[in-house]
């Protein structure tokens, strides 16, 4: 598999194509701050009520507090994730799983492929489900989690989600040990490194996250796009109301990373996410049913 | 035809959390064992077998059909079911109608008001293979999934999606839906080696022919192939592999096919504690660290894989690159944690809130520092590293490696405070301050982390208690139960002559009014409650504990001096004519309370022999028996005093205490005082 090393593009490029091959959509990226592809709406809001739903896309995630300054070969505060949406999970999404990792050129015959117990609790999302980090040789390479609840609502049909680590996944295809390392692209004016692109960024960002960010600024701005977020849900405008809690949850990631938020405050503005999170579900279930699911038709 | 056959029932399903196996197995087990039971079934060994993707019960021998049953009702007496024309009354066509026979057909049978109508028949045995899918049902139904979950659109619920079901009893498979999948006799073996399906022809071939497919259905055979595997690799390196065993039990449960591989890591990583690197390696990587003969840390892990790869150096080489990784992040935290001085790091403690009606961390830390140098102070420690140690103890857990394994809490402010150039006493208190951690944890090992340990404890008592979160039934969110019990155990361990309600004076004040003044007594009442319990547990009976506790010993290490002589009292021959004795004493003082006002034993007014030798042993046994007790030592005294019990049985039998004069009467009532507060300075003998 290293002779023609599959370069982080290509990567992004072959899942696609084998998820686009089982019926999924490609869909691009959420353009706001999120911690995880699981917050993009087409994560979030299709997992909620009996419509089905089948899709990929890469979500660039931001995590303030995983920041290293680009000192550490694994740690970084922006990276991204490949995520694969089924509704509802078909029985064989493991052997789908599978599939798609042979479709990268990893052999489990000759890799050590496990399916590792990791249940998955979002409480700002309101969400919790079931599953599995996926070992490859020992490394995580994937999350795989069975949607029990969103938003407070039951699951019903259950959504399987998978979620490719996409700098350890071609960490390891390409056996660097660095992220930085990770080759993107190898063109004809030689090869674009992972670091050439993003270490600046990270430097940079580590600076502003630990250090520089204005801790009174984020907590004006949580307190406005909470409130925001509740005046729009009243108004019944989820998709804004739920991007006001996006937003608000990055800010609080933020004050996360400044420190400046106590253990036991932490609960606090958790519920508050929460709270409002938990109304976008319960309203953005309701208009769908208003309009009568309009996704079930055909199915 | 036999009347027995082989039942096997396999449930495949995607890989199960490792800690359900061991629970759904067995229940699954019993069920069927009990299951069976209720229906009358004989049969022979049960043979359980759990996969990360399966479980399964193969049952030997079970009985084809239930045993015929017979049937015996009792009808009304003749005499109401017969009228006098000898026909039968509608109470006598009513029960043969209700045994569905005709009434010339009922038999008779005597009882003692008469005869009765009599019915009996024998209900043939049901077929066990029509009953199996019933009560494969039931004994699914009722297995304890910690967490259930659904998939897909269906209903059902698992510990994880099931994919198939083998029902066989004998060579037939026995149709059911069960879990969604109908039964079939078609297995699957191990994920990657031979995921096409094997037809079983019968149940004892189970385990065999999952062993051709790559699986060791048998989770003790899969462990014992680990632990062999893991002391096989280990030896080309000299080392010892340390196997813990939940995380054995874990890996076993995590594999069908475990193959055990050696890894190397970094050895500069070697310089980062090796606490910090052991949790890297078992926690994360779910590996098992190597040791030299002298213990020491190697620059080795042993991991468990499943699959016999095609290319083994790939796994063990991928595996290597991860604990590195990890063990560079380990070292990253170290790293920039010691940036700062432990008291830097102190300074953040006001960030972090303790509760939220009693202030930060900070506030806490200063109160463990006071009252650490106070008890440093009664004991004659070191008051300034006591101070010291109470200030910095959970400064690193603003620390990033703590951040990362809160297990190394105190651990790793230990080696921050070294780095800082604190001194070493203060730093081993804080590595031992959270000590004992769980009920069979070690005591702190340095008198300074006994102290802070004392302190810091009893400042989350008298805090928690002072907010109202009094532990009830299973909820003790801050493990007061544990931590009441572990400041008495390093009490008594250390032999120190501490006064616990002095201690909690203290730490109550220390909260100011924050802590009402009722919370010192109730958490007082509240360790007394927990000791008692230690103590119930360890076989002594609750009546010595309450004999001791009857006396309100203050000190702990003298309460459970006092509890040893009592019990070793308790089995003399004389304990038990003793405590009688003492309970005789009791009764009569309690009523006789107000006669007893400065009354005091006049020699001359002894007039009967026995109360004579009484005194005078009473006073001789005092003069022996006082130094004991203010030396602790209870149970030479109370060996003394056991001598006794003949001369008191003697004056109880010969003399009559409530005698007429008054004079007499409050004499002896006087001596028996003198008696009681010989016997009872130690504990009370009347509870016994």
């Amino acid at each position: 598999m290293t002779e023609q090393r599959l370069s982080f593009q290509g990567i992004i490029q072959r899942l696609q194509q084998f998820w686009q091959e089982q019926s999924c959509l490609i869909l691009q990226p959420l353009d706001l701050e999120v911690g995880a592809g699981t917050f993009h709406p087409q994560t979030f809001l299709k997992s909620i009520g009996p419509e089905p739903w089948a899709a990929v896309y890469v979500q660039p995630c931001r995590r303030p507090t995983d920041g290293r300054y680009g000192q550490n070969p694994n740690r970084v505060q922006h990276y991204y994730q490949l995520q694969v949406i089924l509704k509802p999970s078909p029985l064989n999404i493991q052997e789908l799983y599978l599939d798609s990792l042979r479709a990268l050129g990893i052999d489990p015959l000759i890799h050590d492929i496990r399916f590792v117990e990791d249940n998955w609790a979002s409480p700002t999302l309101g969400a919790w489900g079931l599953g599995w980090e996926v070992w490859q040789d020992g490394m995580e390479v994937s999350q795989f989690t069975y949607f029990q609840q969103t938003g407070g609502l039951d699951c019903k049909p259950v959504t399987g989600e998978l979620t490719y680590g996409l700098e350890r996944l071609a960490m390891y295809l390409q056996g660097v040990n660095s992220i930085f390392d990770i080759l993107w692209h190898e063109g004809p004016s030689g090869p674009i490194y992972y670091g050439d692109i993003f270490l600046q960024n990270e430097e940079e960002m580590s600076h502003y996250n630990f250090e520089c960010a204005d801790v009174d600024a984020l907590f004006k701005q949580f307190e406005y796009y909470e409130t925001e977020g509740q005046r729009l849900l009243e108004m019944a405008l989820v998709l804004p109301a739920y991007e006001m809690a996006i937003k608000a949850s990055h800010v609080f990631n933020l004050l996360d990373a400044r420190h400046a938020i106590s253990v036991t405050e932490r609960q606090g503005y958790i519920l508050r996410l929460r709270t409002l999170t938990v109304g976008v579900a319960k309203r953005y279930y309701e208009i769908r049913e208003e309009q009568g699911f309009p996704l079930l038709k055909g199915s | 035809m036999s009347d027995y056959d082989d039942f096997l029932l396999e449930i495949g399903c995607e890989e199960l959390p490792p800690r359900a196996q061991a629970v759904l197995i067995n229940a699954l087990a019993n069920g069927f064992e009990s299951g069976l039971a209720e229906c009358g079934l004989a049969h022979g060994a049960i043979h359980a077998y759990v996969t990360p993707r399966r479980l399964a019960v193969w049952i030997e021998q079970l009985q084809k059909q239930t045993p015929k049953q017979k049937v015996e009702r009792k009808g009304p007496l003749l005499s109401l079911a017969i009228d006098a024309q000898g026909k039968p009354t509608p109470a006598g066509l009513g029960f043969a109608k209700s045994c569905g026979v005709e009434f010339a057909s009922l038999e008779r049978l005597a009882s003692d008001k008469g005869e009765c109508l009599y019915y009996t028949s024998e209900k043939p045995g049901q077929m066990t293979a029509e009953l199996l899918p019933a009560l494969c049902d039931k004994i699914i139904a009722a297995l304890p999934i910690p967490k259930p979950m659904r998939w897909g659109d269906s209903d059902i619920s698992f510990a994880r999606p099931v994919h198939w079901i083998v029902l066989l009893f004998g060579k037939e498979v026995i149709p059911a839906k069960i879990l969604g999948q109908k039964s079939n006799r078609l297995t699957y073996g191990h994920r990657f080696h031979h995921p096409q399906a094997i037809a079983l022809d019968e149940p004892k071939q189970y385990e065999e022919t999952l062993q051709k497919a790559y699986v060791i259905a048998d989770a003790k055979k899969r462990q014992k192939k680990i632990v062999q595997g893991l002391n096989e690799v280990v030896a080309s390196v000299k080392g010892e592999v340390s196997i813990h065993e939940e995380l054995l039990n874990e890996v076993t449960a995590i594999v069908e096919w475990p193959v055990v591989f050696l890894g190397q890591f970094d050895k500069h990583f070697l310089h980062v504690p090796h606490e910090a690197l052991i949790l890297a390696m078992q926690q994360h990587q779910k590996a098992f660290y190597v040791q030299d003969k002298e213990k020491k840390l190697l620059p080795y892990f042993v991991g468990v894989s499943n699959i016999q790869s095609g290319d083994p150096l790939e796994v063990v080489r991928g595996n290597e690159r991860v604990v590195n990784a990890r063990l560079a992040d380990a070292k990253f935290f170290f790293d920039s944690d010691r940036k700062h001085s432990l008291a830097f790091m102190a300074k953040r403690l006001n960030e972090i809130i303790f509760y939220a009606r009693l202030g930060t961390l900070e506030d806490k830390t200063k109160r463990i520092a006071v009252l650490a140098q106070a008890i440093a102070k009664d004991l004659n420690l070191n008051e300034e590293n006591a101070y010291r140690a109470g200030e910095l103890c959970k400064a690193d857990l603003v620390s990033d490696m703590v951040g990362e394994f809160p297990e190394l809490q105190g651990i790793m402010g230990s080696y921050y405070a070294a780095h800082s150039h604190e001194a070493s006493e203060v730093a081993k208190a804080i590595a031992e301050h959270y000590q004992p951690r769980f009920a069979q944890d070690e005591l702190p090992q340095s008198p300074l982390g006994a102290v802070v340990a004392i302190a810091d404890k009893l400042d989350t008592l008298v805090g928690i208690f002072a907010v109202g979160e009094i532990p009830k039934g299973d909820k003790d969110p801050y493990a007061l139960r544990r931590l009441a019990l572990g400041v008495l155990k390093i009490i008594i361990d250390r032999q120190w002559p501490l006064d616990l309600g002095q201690l909690l004076q203290k730490a109550s004040e220390l909260y100011g009014d924050k802590a009402k003044a009722g919370v010192m007594q109730s958490v007082f009442d509240f360790m007394m409650e927990r000791f008692k319990y230690h103590y119930i547990e360890q076989g002594i009976a609750a009546e010595i504990f309450m004999a001791v506790l009857a006396k309100r010993p203050l000190q702990p290490y003298d309460f459970a001096l006092r509890l040893r002589a009592v019990q070793a009292f308790c089995e003399l021959p004389q304990s038990q004519a003793l405590a009688a004795a003492n309970k005789r004493v009791s009764r009569i003082l309690e009523k006789e309370a107000s006669a007893l006002e400065g009354q005091k034993v006049h020699e001359p007014l002894l007039l009967e022999p026995a109360e004579k030798a009484l005194w005078q042993s009473l006073v001789a046994k005092k003069q022996e028996v006082l130094p004991l007790y203010q030396e602790q030592k209870y149970e030479q005294a109370l060996l003394k005093l056991a001598s006794l019990q003949p001369i008191i049985d003697s004056f109880f039998e010969s003399t009559m205490v409530m005698a007429e004069d008054k004079a007499l009467r409050n004499n002896r009532l006087a001596l028996l005082v003198e008696l009681r507060e010989l016997f009872s300075a130690v504990a009370d003998l009347s509870c016994l």
